[in-house]
């Protein structure tokens, strides 16, 4: 790998490991506030990455991210229902879980492009959610299923282990982001959502990439799914497919500027913790920040804070 | 020899028929115009060869081999490349990331980089490397168009209406470029509707109307048939 490769990834690791050290100067006894809001800013991160992976990198606008979400939060809870496994150990599985039903919905969503894909993506929240509002046997239905955490390699559940579970997970996501925008599927994923047609005629197996963005991006949603099963203790279907999984992350995305790697990061450390305030004072008020912000960015600032930095995509 | 074959292909819309059992043989390193009128079936001929549209019925043998059943992409890839009628270039993207793409894939990074370069240079595009596609007027998108297929290493191109849109001095400089290209051994379905163009480029010459070949054979001769005048013109020109 060349050194310019290199450097980024360099720069990632050391601000991880650095931020790792915030519970031994800022004590999570007597600040859980702020750490639950540090929490939500990593795992939106993590979903909003996710969601430019397919959305912003590929092209593929996705509306189903909530349904995503959910899968990985209920096999997290399920595993931990049905056969006592920890629910730190059913972590990575709801990753795997989610992309294999990615493999299958990319199967059939994949025939439709543009907004008929994204409407698909939408069908598939939706449907997932009846799931496990329907098959009560299983999914306990509409009372949900109770997810005790415990302990971590001997850490006892709180602030701090979420805090860096949550902040090294959001860095495996920027981490994912960052490998493929430094490699040649980056300019294969933009020639298929720019123009697909054109990709085609060129060479480039259109399908292929769109599922390699696909099973990406699930995969990583899958596993926010699961880690916010892991720190709410409970998960019932409106909570795990909250439709403000799908919405969020292209907002914050959109914001810090689209198909670019620190989009989803800038959008979300501006926006979350202001947002979380709000709500904290004015439950729902934050969703009309979000909506304000929204419309002047649309208006004035369309590519997103990046943007106004980058000029290329690339 | 003969770089592609197509036998009895027939290409229907429904009840409309595009394409009518049509045999053609193109030999390698020539261009081959393929001219008629609107609704001809010059463009779903392009289509059904590199694979966007289905055939209804026949074969189509590129280098010997069936190649009815691949897709798009994979044709592309065995050296079948197409440019649009109406340019499909990477809009957000600047000219030189356009040329850049096909050849990632063939070619390391830093190799396709000076490729991509050396192919901007080569089309007249080396002033505009920076600009994004959209920026470019449709004479130079033109261009791009031809400089993305070449970037394929096509050993066929097929070369959908480039004087569409073009100024008279753009016209004449695609005119020797698509010559070059010839002349470098790469294959070329020339459609057009300048005619002024298809005789001065054309080796060989195909006439459709109503999705049939009506004449084949040396522009010149071609041109002076009397089908062929009674369906541009009408049969009292004829």
């Amino acid at each position: 790998m060349q050194n310019r490769s290199v450097k980024p990834i360099v720069i990632l690791f050391v601000c991880l490991v650095v931020l790792s050290f915030m519970p031994f100067i800022i004590d999570p006894g007597s600040y859980k506030y702020l750490y639950n809001i540090f929490f939500i800013v990593n795992v939106t991160v993590l979903l909003a990455t996710s969601w430019n992976i397919l959305g912003g990198f590929a092209g593929q606008i996705s509306f189903g991210h909530a349904g995503f979400v959910g899968i990985g939060a209920y096999t997290v809870a399920l595993l931990h229902y049905h056969l006592q496994w920890s629910p730190w150990l059913a972590l990575p599985l709801a990753g795997v879980v989610t992309l294999l039903a990615a493999v299958i919905i990319g199967s059939i969503a994949f025939k439709l492009r543009g907004p008929y894909f994204a409407l698909s993506t939408l069908a598939l929240a939706e449907v997932t959610k009846l799931i496990a509002e329907g098959w009560r046997s299983f999914t306990q239905g509409t009372q949900g299923v109770v997810v005790s955490p415990g302990p971590l390699l001997s850490i006892p559940s709180g602030g701090a282990l979420y805090f860096v579970v949550s902040l090294w997970l959001a860095g495996f996501g920027i981490l994912c982001a960052l490998l493929i925008k430094l490699s040649k599927t980056s300019y294969f994923f933009l020639a298929v959502g720019e123009n697909e047609d054109a990709a085609l005629s060129l060479g480039i197996n259109s399908k292929k990439y769109k599922l390699i963005a696909l099973y990406i991006s699930s995969f990583l949603a899958g596993i926010t799914g699961g880690v916010l099963s892991v720190h709410t203790g409970f998960i019932d279907p409106s909570s795990g497919f909250d439709m403000v999984h799908t919405v969020e992350p292209i907002f914050l995305t959109m914001v810090g500027g689209i198909g670019t790697v620190l989009g989803p990061v800038i959008g979300t450390v501006l926006l979350v913790p202001v947002g979380e305030v709000f709500r904290s004072h004015f439950p729902t008020a934050h969703l009309l920040l979000y909506g304000i912000v929204l419309v002047v960015f649309a208006r004035f600032i369309p590519k997103g804070i990046m943007g106004l930095f980058r000029k290329k995509k690339i | 020899m003969n770089i592609l074959e197509i036998k009895d292909l027939t290409k229907a819309f429904g009840g409309v028929v595009a394409v009518s059992d049509l045999n053609l043989s193109i030999r390698e390193g020539i261009i081959f115009g393929v001219v008629g009128p609107n609704g001809a079936g010059k463009t779903t001929l392009i289509n059904v060869i590199t694979g966007v549209e289905k055939i209804t019925k026949g074969s189509i043998f590129f280098k010997g081999s069936d190649i009815g059943k691949l897709p798009t992409f994979k044709r592309s890839l065995e050296g079948i490349t197409r440019t649009f009628q109406i340019p499909q270039c990477f809009t957000g993207l600047t000219v030189f990331e356009n040329i850049l793409i096909p050849l990632l894939l063939r070619l390391p990074k830093q190799e396709a980089q000076l490729e991509a370069a050396r192919i901007a240079e080569r089309m007249f595009l080396k002033d505009d490397l920076n600009k994004q596609a959209q920026m470019l007027s449709v004479g130079r998108l033109k261009l791009l168009e031809l400089a993305k297929a070449y970037a394929t290493s096509p050993r066929l191109l097929l070369v959908d209406e480039p004087m569409g849109g073009v100024s008279l001095d753009m016209m004449d400089s695609l005119i020797n470029l698509i010559k070059s290209l010839r002349d470098e051994g790469i294959t070329i379905l020339l459609v057009e509707h300048v005619m002024k163009v298809v005789v001065a480029l054309a080796d060989e010459l195909v006439v459709l109307n109503f999705g049939k070949q009506i004449a084949l054979g040396a522009p010149q001769e071609v041109m002076k048939r009397k089908e062929v005048i009674e369906a541009y013109l009408g049969d009292e020109y004829a």
